[in-house]
């Protein structure tokens, strides 16, 4: 379904990710990495908010590197980022709908298995999204990435900053996404043990290279001290 | 009564011509409120825009003796092209950067009308521009109406926006762009697609505005319109589709219209101190209200959802 090869990018002359070759299935896969890995770069590379110095990132069987960000979202690939993921001026049901803005499925049906999935955001639909809390800013810019007829979803640090209640909900809400919705997520976390209990497969990444990549469950300690430089 | 009749309308041309000019600033107001409160387009440049509809309908009808509808049609279009073009060139700018450009902009239509000498007269002038009929004494009072009727017609359009998907498309390209252009509309089509329309807009309201004046001069596209649009909006409530007919009646209304027409001032105060007094206020009440109320006195932009069931949208 996804597959980067070679892929290098950065800010301005730095490459920040130095060289990637991974590929995602319809699996929940994992990019874990400590602070500055390169976690966030990598993912707006992927979402086209930043162009690739090198390499080539592939989607649904077409190349979408160096396409612009609206036409990679077109092709089903929704973009969670970790901060400023809604709009803050509208509502959170004008949030869901900008999001389905050209859906193929009826807006109406698809807001009402948003709300299913998080039902804690029915009481907040007509409430302005820059006054919700983290954690309910967090489920709508999840629910509007997955009105985007999303088949892969990106989540960058979906739990920075939420409280432990939170934490443990999201990260149910995540795998209930997978399997219910058949989506493919890519999430990024500093949260490895949280992250490693919904992610079928997990990449470790330090300084912009990937350290190990393998089955969630066969990741051991060592090989995630490594890549967190502990 | 006839007293009363007298102190209110003793000087109908004075009390007209000042009604125009607080319909054309509600009128730019309105559309740019779509441009910076619903899309976050700052076009410090609305005098340019306004100008080349203004320019494009006078030139038309004095040198070509082009209709009335034709030359209004010439100068929207005037007014969206240069509007797709700005459009396009500040789309990827930051808000600094749109403001200098939008600026510069008014600037070059400012120097190219004061150059042109040939074909829009220069310095000295082009006219004259009359209205398109003539029903007698009561012709301004007419073309009156029909501006508070295109007003009426922005004002409806504005508040049809904001309660459409485009208008959703509008709000969250200018509450958070980055996040918008991973929406799967582009956002900078969008951009350039609200500044050709608004723009439009403002062509075709100085393509009305020739026949109110006569005589057009370069003079009436100083900056000194973009500002007094600009002060309306802000003050009134930048997000709100009545902000800008609110704060056009703060300022306009109540300086060029209440206060020179209905209180006693003595000529020469009313001559020299008055307009620089006036500037001085709006300042102080620009400062007054981004520093208490920095979304106008209207506030912030209702969202109503007009939605009973979840599945009603």
């Amino acid at each position: 379904m996804f597959e980067a090869s070679g892929v290098r990018c950065g800010y301005e002359d730095i490459d920040v990710i130095k060289g990637l070759d991974f590929s995602v299935g319809e699996e929940v896969f994992a990019i874990l990495g400590a602070n500055g890995a390169g976690k966030t770069t990598l993912l707006s590379a992927i979402a086209g908010l930043l162009p690739l110095s090198a390499g080539r990132i592939r989607f649904g069987g077409e190349t979408i590197s160096g396409l612009p960000p609206w036409r990679i979202a077109a092709m089903g690939l929704g973009f969670v980022p970790q901060e400023r993921g809604v709009f803050g001026d509208l509502t959170v049901l004008d949030n869901l709908r900008v999001g389905g803005l050209v859906a193929r499925q009826a807006r109406g049906d698809r807001i009402d298995e948003i709300m299913e999935l998080f039902p804690a955001l029915a009481g907040l639909r007509n409430q302005r999204a820059g006054t919700l809390s983290g954690g309910e800013t967090k489920m709508v810019a999840a629910g509007r990435a997955l009105m985007q007829d999303a088949k892969l979803l990106l989540m960058d640090e979906p739990t920075a900053g939420l409280s432990p209640l939170y934490v443990e909900n999201f990260f149910d809400r995540i795998r209930q996404i997978h399997e219910t919705k058949q989506v493919a997520i890519i999430i990024t976390e500093q949260n490895a043990t949280k992250a490693l209990e919904v992610a079928d497969r997990a990449m470790v990444l330090s300084l912009g290279e990937a350290t190990t990549i393998t089955d969630a469950k066969n990741l051991t300690t060592d090989q995630l001290r490594k890549g967190y430089q502990i | 009564m006839s007293a009363v009749w007298d102190f209110l309308f003793g000087s109908p041309a004075f009390l007209i011509f000042g009604t125009y000019t607080l319909m054309m600033i509600v009128g730019l107001g309105i559309l740019l409120h779509l441009q910076l409160g619903v899309t976050g387009i700052g076009n410090f440049g609305v005098a340019g825009f306004w100008g080349a509809g203004l320019y494009s309908f006078g030139i038309l009808q004095v040198h070509y003796d082009v209709g009335f509808w034709l030359a209004l049609l010439a100068a929207t279009a005037a007014g969206g092209v240069l509007g797709v073009v700005t459009g396009w060139v500040i789309a990827d700018l930051d808000d600094d950067g749109v403001l200098a450009a939008t600026l510069a902009v008014a600037s070059i239509v400012f120097l190219a009308i004061e150059s042109e000498r040939g074909i829009t007269g220069g310095r000295v002038g082009l006219g004259t521009i009359d209205f398109p009929f003539d029903v007698g004494e009561r012709t301004d009072l007419a073309w009156l109406a029909i501006l508070f009727g295109v007003t009426g017609v922005l004002l409806w359009y504005a508040r049809r926006v904001h309660r459409s998907p485009y208008g959703r498309l509008l709000i969250a390209t200018g509450t958070n762009e980055p996040l918008a252009r991973s929406l799967r509309k582009p956002a900078k089509r969008t951009k350039v697609g609200v500044m050709a329309l608004t723009s439009a807009g403002m062509g075709a309201l100085g393509g009305l505005y020739g026949p109110i004046v006569h005589f057009l001069f370069p003079t009436q596209l100083t900056v000194a319109i973009t500002v007094s649009v600009i002060t309306a909006l802000v003050l009134g409530g930048q997000q709100r589709p009545l902000g800008a007919f609110v704060g056009a009646l703060l300022t306009v209304g109540l300086f060029d219209i209440v206060i020179k027409l209905y209180v006693p001032l003595p000529r020469d105060l009313l001559e020299h101190a008055f307009p620089v007094t006036k500037q001085v206020i709006f300042g102080a009440l620009l400062i007054f209200v981004l520093l208490f109320r920095p979304l106008g006195f209207l506030g912030r932009m209702r969202r109503e959802t007009h939605v009973k069931g979840l599945t009603r949208v």
